[in-house]
């Protein structure tokens, strides 16, 4: 599972074809709260198997299940869902707050209480003095905001953001990417969907990551840094007595090479990142060893991604 | 951990005032036109043919038959026939009316992506449909079966004795069930085409080329005395199919039948089509 318990949204090998053409193979998911990022190349099957999690297209085999219900059969269950679309293609003759009423008010949000949700949600992305302009004249960024305000519009508790930061300037980007985190702190089920990996990096280290129709990998990211065994992981440390420090580490399991850089840093290739790191402590203290500095090289987003496809 | 905190899932039922989905969307498609003036000029100049009708009532109550012979034909009837008469009449409204609202209400979400917002709520294919066909319904009532209803409690007033009854009560009721069937038939036809593409324009040929090109090509046919011109009269069938309904003679040279079951296997054909096309599909530009 991927997500904190419990499971909210399953996909039971879960597939996708366009005539001979497979969009989504077999895929089987369970996730839980938290935000998860959805990670793909184009063409990959990301927006497939997104749209498919999100219950706006039928899949050609298995089934997704929201709570343990399949969504398709539930048309009642998308009250629990929000989603934001990629495109920002919106009817240009409404007003952003004619926008949003018809939103909140066809998710079954009670009628007397529309206005105040509206009005609370052009406060929160700060689209209050636009809220009576026609959305033609929005920018981009005002776009992308009304997007989301729409996703939030019935305080859903599963969310699917496809792209969600496109278009919008570094200060409202930060804002958005606090205010997705924040949805996840709360314990809701985000689902990113993203191909820059720096912003979902900032949401999240839970990914699920498509390549070639299939799911190739699902998890934590430096979990799954640890399962490509064919790329070690690099750790760089840093300290006062390299030489020393790299005698010690050369002798231990899981390390697969040590490189002295310099006059103080040493480079170490581990086959198994996590059980070198939770064995280090120890092997420092009994060695008497001080180190200023420890950092993974490779575990980022971008790097596991190339890895996992070979790009 | 995260705290779960579930103080928003206020969207049980709850007994809240919540309004079904299509009529939600019927009323946000009929809000936007009737924003602007044009559409409400439109909707005065279609309401002229009534006014006119509702004048000749009242004159040939006052001045007796010599008004049938100055205008002549069921147009100036209260009959059901004659209220059949006036709202074939009536298709050039009836034609911009629903173009009007219709033409861009499927292929404007689909422009807009508004098929993706719409059904990751909690709306069925049925609901959205429902709205939409509401919209056009709406439009096509407004120039025919309202003014059609004034003019029968207007002839009654005009008029009141015990045969004159019937305008309040069998009359409005044929009306109501022409209404019925036109109305969601032209309208299923209508959205149809507008969900084949995402151009409002398209829509609109396709349209004036069904309700105008195929009256004047049956009207064509008729004056060189081919009959069978008469079938592709696309308005011609709903209002021949509906003249049992009316106690009409049948308006084309073609059984009422016949075009009864055209007009149903047009909209099986629209519904098909509706199916298949309202699906959310993002466009992405």
């Amino acid at each position: 599972m991927i997500g904190a318990a419990p499971v909210r949204l399953e996909a039971h090998e879960v597939g996708k074809w366009f005539g001979e053409v497979v969009a989504v193979g077999s895929c089987s998911l369970q996730v839980g709260s938290g935000v998860v990022g959805l990670l793909g190349q184009n063409g990959a099957g990301k927006t497939t198997l997104f749209k498919l999690l999100a219950g706006l297209i039928t899949p050609s085999r298995g089934e997704v299940m929201l709570d343990g219900l399949p969504l398709r059969d539930h048309v009642g269950l998308f009250r629990r869902v929000g989603f934001c679309p990629e495109s920002d293609a919106l009817p240009g003759w409404l007003t952003g707050r004619e926008f949003l009423r018809m939103l909140v008010r066809l998710s079954g949000v009670d009628g007397a209480k529309v206005t105040g949700r509206v009005d609370d949600l052009l406060e929160r992305f700060s689209l209050t003095d636009a809220a009576n302009r026609r959305l033609g004249g929005y920018s981009k960024g005002m776009r992308q905001k009304l997007k989301l305000a729409q996703a939030l519009a019935h305080d859903p508790d599963v969310l699917f953001m496809d792209e969600p930061l496109n278009g919008m300037d570094p200060v409202s980007r930060h804002h958005a990417i606090g205010a997705i985190r924040q949805l996840g702190e709360e314990g809701r089920t985000v689902l990113v969907s993203s191909h820059i990996l720096p912003e979902v990096e900032e949401m999240t280290r839970r990914i699920i990551l498509i390549h070639r129709s299939k799911v190739l990998a699902e998890g934590d990211v430096t979990e799954i840094r640890d399962l490509i065994p064919e790329h070690p992981t690099v750790v760089a440390l840093r300290c006062t007595n390299p030489r020393r420090l790299a005698a010690l580490l050369v002798q231990q399991d899981h390390v697969m090479g040590v490189e002295c850089e310099g006059d103080d840093r040493v480079v170490v290739r581990t086959e198994h990142a996590l059980a070198f790191y939770r064995a280090l402590p120890g092997w420092l203290l009994d060695a008497g060893l001080p180190v200023d500095e420890i950092h993974t090289v490779d575990d980022d987003l971008a790097s596991v991604f190339n890895y996992l496809t070979g790009d | 951990m995260p705290v779960h905190e579930r103080g928003y899932t206020h969207w049980n039922p709850s007994g809240a005032r919540v309004d079904p989905p299509w009529l939600v969307i019927a009323r946000r498609g009929l809000a936007a036109p009737m924003k602007r003036r044009w559409p409400l000029l439109l909707l005065f100049a279609a309401w002229v043919p009534a006014i006119v009708k509702g004048v000749i009532v009242f004159v040939r109550a006052k001045a007796g038959e010599l008004m049938d012979l100055a205008v002549g034909g069921d147009w100036t009837s209260i009959s059901p026939a004659g209220f059949l008469s006036f709202i074939e009449g009536q298709r050039f409204f009836v034609f911009l009316v629903t173009v009007i609202l219709g033409a861009a209400l499927v292929a404007a979400d689909r422009r807009e992506n508004g098929l993706s917002l719409y059904f990751s709520r909690p709306i069925s294919l049925l609901d959205y449909l429902g709205g939409k066909v509401l919209v056009v319904m709406a439009g096509y009532a407004a120039v025919t079966l309202a003014p059609s209803l004034l003019l029968c409690l207007f002839g009654y007033l005009v008029e009141p004795s015990a045969a004159s009854l019937d305008l309040l009560l069998l009359t409005p009721l044929r009306l109501l069930a022409m209404t019925a069937f036109v109305g969601a038939g032209l309208s299923l036809v209508l959205l149809a085409l507008s969900s084949m593409g995402t151009r409002t324009v398209l829509v609109v040929v396709w349209w004036a080329v069904l309700c105008l090109a195929g009256d004047a090509i049956g009207n064509i046919g008729d004056g060189i005395g081919l009959d069978s011109f008469q079938y592709v009269n696309f308005m011609g069938h709903w209002h021949n199919a509906v003249s049992l309904i009316m106690s009409s003679e049948a308006r084309l040279p073609v059984p009422p039948a016949v075009s009864l079951v055209l007009c149903l296997a047009l909209m099986a054909g629209a519904l098909l089509v509706l199916r298949n096309r309202i699906k959310p599909v993002e466009v992405v530009v």
